[in-house]
């Protein structure tokens, strides 16, 4: 076993800047469903009951006898008091609700917004587009909406102050899109790579018009939670969806901006790069350096991610959902160490689940995880 | 359907499974209504579904054809897939011992996925084969050049490719699709349609039963009228005129290399064959899919009885190499 010689935020702090560690730190990324079920409610009550949902996060690292850090601090959302951050555009099937109860969240990929709506983002920005469409995404009225936004933060807060009595930190105070994510979502994918095809032209003025709202809108409300971090989500971007000359046009110049931007506000941007992006990795070495981690989900081959970003910026991963949830905990700390031999190699790693983990997780396999971490530094 | 524990040896029995592949918007679910709506008894099969974006398969279909249906929810989470496969494969085999089981993708879905599912130790000698058709929305051919690996991914996937909506095309872009995706993909079976309307033998196809429901010689005819029969709802729709069929009878054998020559050298439009062959020696019948030609010994009526169905193509010009293959 290693001699632990850091504190959990020191260790976290040291693998995103590549600096020397003690062993490799451990952070999963945590929704409340696998917690929720191995406490025994139903994903309904985790989505309605935010107490015992984050609850149930706080009693699953309590019984491991804790980790490093979160990628996220729980599931609320980092909201500014602005009318424009409640009027979200694209709708999520909760269950209970949309859903049986026994089912985990899912997004609702519908068609929200049409190609009629690009004239108004280009002219408005993506804030003023969605106040002027804000009955047709939110009817609710404004005061109760910005109320809603006001809660969200303070159970953020709430959330990270949770961590932080329990000596460690989440890497994100907020998380955001790229423009394509975003689009292709409330497009559909279907129809936004209709539009890459037919008028690609005007579809990059549509995520040029929204990226400085996208921006300012993260820094804001990382800044308001207090903890100097932004997830990225862009799952539909890499190559498994997109050749590179389509990434290079509509996906790579807005992260860079996006990521450059939130440097230069000193924000570590974690990419939460869902799906393959082995093809696209040589374009992160273009990203400021100790300033990003790339955290992959399984799908991108995670060594020839290190040989390409070792010594520019932090990978974290990748624990497979499919490994946690089928596997045996011999295969899982088998992997676990192989994560640590190889990508752990000179530090700048993070060991994670693989997106996030999953609902079927087994606790047996989940522990192991954990504890590779805190067992097993060959280096 | 219900849980059977009563029939033990029903547990014995392997599963086929059908996967239904294609990206969003191709035509999987209505290709997945006309299979279920295509037997007349379809208590034997489970459906499971991975829903993304999409409308999905009517319940109340499946409440009328006396099916199971599962639905998995990981569909914008395809990190969960594999898994959320798995467990769903063993319990419905576990649970209903079902003979077919047909399995409608995300439009998302990784094929390796599911190819990785169904390979799992669980699963071992609970499964008797695995067919993917791949729907592909012919429109979307011309973009291919920006779509990523999923696409690709997907159309190698495919042992039977319908492609699909081809109706939405000019007529003359069909026949240069259909000729680039053959030359990409040689080895898969190609089928325009539209609406997914497909001969049903193609995807029930069982080949290990094939000789023994071989029933008498008029059978054949009655079978591909039915795919006449649903070319000719097609055109009632707007540009669906396409649709060729036309049929070739002749008492005289044909020579073997001649005519197996003839079969090779046709065009991509022509992509369904079906009937007996008399060669000198014997007869043949003839099951021919977009390139790929299956023989069984026909033990009935000596005869030459085929039946071909394509694309814009005339009757003259496709039969026109075959008759010096008459002897």
């Amino acid at each position: 076993m290693p001699q632990e010689t850091m504190t959990k935020m020191e260790r976290m702090e040291a693998a995103i800047k590549l600096e020397p560690l003690d062993r490799i730190p451990c952070a999963p990324l945590m929704d409340v469903y696998f917690p929720a079920k191995y406490k025994g409610f139903s994903p309904a009550r985790a989505v309605k009951d935010w107490k015992a949902g984050f609850g149930a996060i706080v009693d699953v690292f309590d019984e491991v006898g804790g980790w490093d850090g979160m990628i996220l601090p729980g599931y609320s959302y980092a909201l500014t008091p602005n009318l424009y951050a409640g009027i979200t555009v694209g709708k999520n099937l909760i269950p209970g609700l949309d859903l049986n109860g026994e089912t985990t969240l899912q997004f609702d990929e519908k068609e929200v917004l049409t190609r009629d709506d690009y004239d108004d983002i280009i002219n408005l920005g993506w804030n003023g587009f969605r106040l002027k469409h804000k009955d047709r995404f939110n009817p609710a009225d404004e005061e109760a909406i910005i109320k809603w936004t006001r809660s969200q933060m303070n159970k953020y807060k709430y959330e990270l102050q949770t961590w932080r009595d329990r000596g460690l930190r989440s890497l994100c105070g907020t998380i955001t899109q790229s423009p394509l994510m975003f689009l292709s979502t409330t497009r559909t994918l279907l129809e936004i790579t209709k539009d890459i095809y037919r008028i690609p032209d005007k579809l990059e003025a549509v995520m040029e018009a929204m990226l400085d709202d996208l921006i300012q809108e993260a820094v804001e409300s990382a800044k308001m939670s207090g903890e100097p971090g932004v997830m990225l989500v862009m799952e539909r971007g890499g190559c498994f969806y997109y050749p590179l000359h389509i990434y290079e046009r509509f996906e790579y110049p807005h992260m860079k901006k996006m990521v450059e931007a939130f440097a230069a506000e000193g924000l570590i941007t974690v990419m939460h790069l869902d799906q393959d992006y082995t093809k696209n990795a040589p374009y992160f070495l273009d990203l400021p350096a100790k300033m990003v981690v790339a955290e992959l989900d399984g799908s991108t081959d995670i060594f020839k991610a290190k040989e390409i970003l070792k010594g520019h910026i932090c990978i974290a991963g990748d624990v497979p959902a499919a490994l946690l949830s089928l596997g045996t905990p011999e295969e899982v700390e088998a992997y676990c160490r192989k994560l640590i031999d190889v990508v752990g190699e000179g530090g700048g790693f993070i060991l994670s689940t693989g997106c996030t983990c999953p609902v079927e997780c087994k606790m047996e396999n989940f522990r192991v995880m954990i504890d590779t971490a805190k067992n097993y530094y060959p280096h | 359907m219900q849980p059977d524990n009563s029939l033990a040896d029903k547990s014995e029995a392997k599963a086929d499974v059908i996967v239904v592949s294609g990206f969003l918007g191709a035509g999987k679910t209505t290709l997945m209504k006309r299979l279920l709506s295509s037997r007349p008894d379809m208590s034997d099969t489970v459906v499971i579904v991975n829903e993304f974006g999409e409308i999905g398969i009517d319940a109340s279909l499946l409440e009328d054809e006396n099916t199971e249906m599962v639905e998995l929810t990981s569909g914008c989470i395809c990190c969960t897939l594999l898994t959320d496969l798995t467990l769903a494969l063993n319990k419905v085999i576990d649970r209903f011992h079902p003979r077919w089981i047909l399995i409608e993708a995300s439009g998302v879905a990784d094929p390796r996925n599911i190819m990785a599912a169904l390979s799992q130790d669980s699963l071992t000698g609970k499964l008797a084969g695995c067919r993917t058709i791949t729907v592909l929305d012919a429109d979307c051919w011309e973009m291919r050049s920006i779509f990523g690996d999923l696409f690709r991914l997907q159309l190698q996937a495919a042992d039977l490719l319908l492609m699909n909506k081809v109706d939405l095309l000019p007529p003359e872009k069909v026949r240069t699709c259909l000729r680039e995706i053959r030359s990409a993909l040689p080895r898969t079976q190609i089928v325009p349609t539209i609406h997914c309307h497909i001969d049903q033998d193609l995807i029930w196809f069982q080949p290990e039963t094939w000789g023994a429901e071989i029933g008498p010689a008029d059978r054949l005819p009655v079978t591909l009228n039915r795919y006449a029969e649903l070319h000719e709802h097609d055109r009632d729709e707007p540009a669906a005129g396409h649709f060729v069929t036309f049929s070739f009878q002749e008492d005289r054998p044909v020579d073997e290399g001649c005519f197996k020559r003839f079969l090779e050298a046709l065009p991509a439009e022509v992509f369904r064959v079906k009937g007996t062959v008399r060669f000198p020696d014997r007869t043949m019948l003839l099951n021919f899919v977009a390139g790929r030609a299956e023989w069984r010994p026909w033990p009935g009526e000596p005869v030459n009885r085929l039946v071909f169905v394509g694309w814009e193509t005339t009757e003259e010009n496709t039969l026109e190499p075959l008759r010096p293959c008459l002897a």
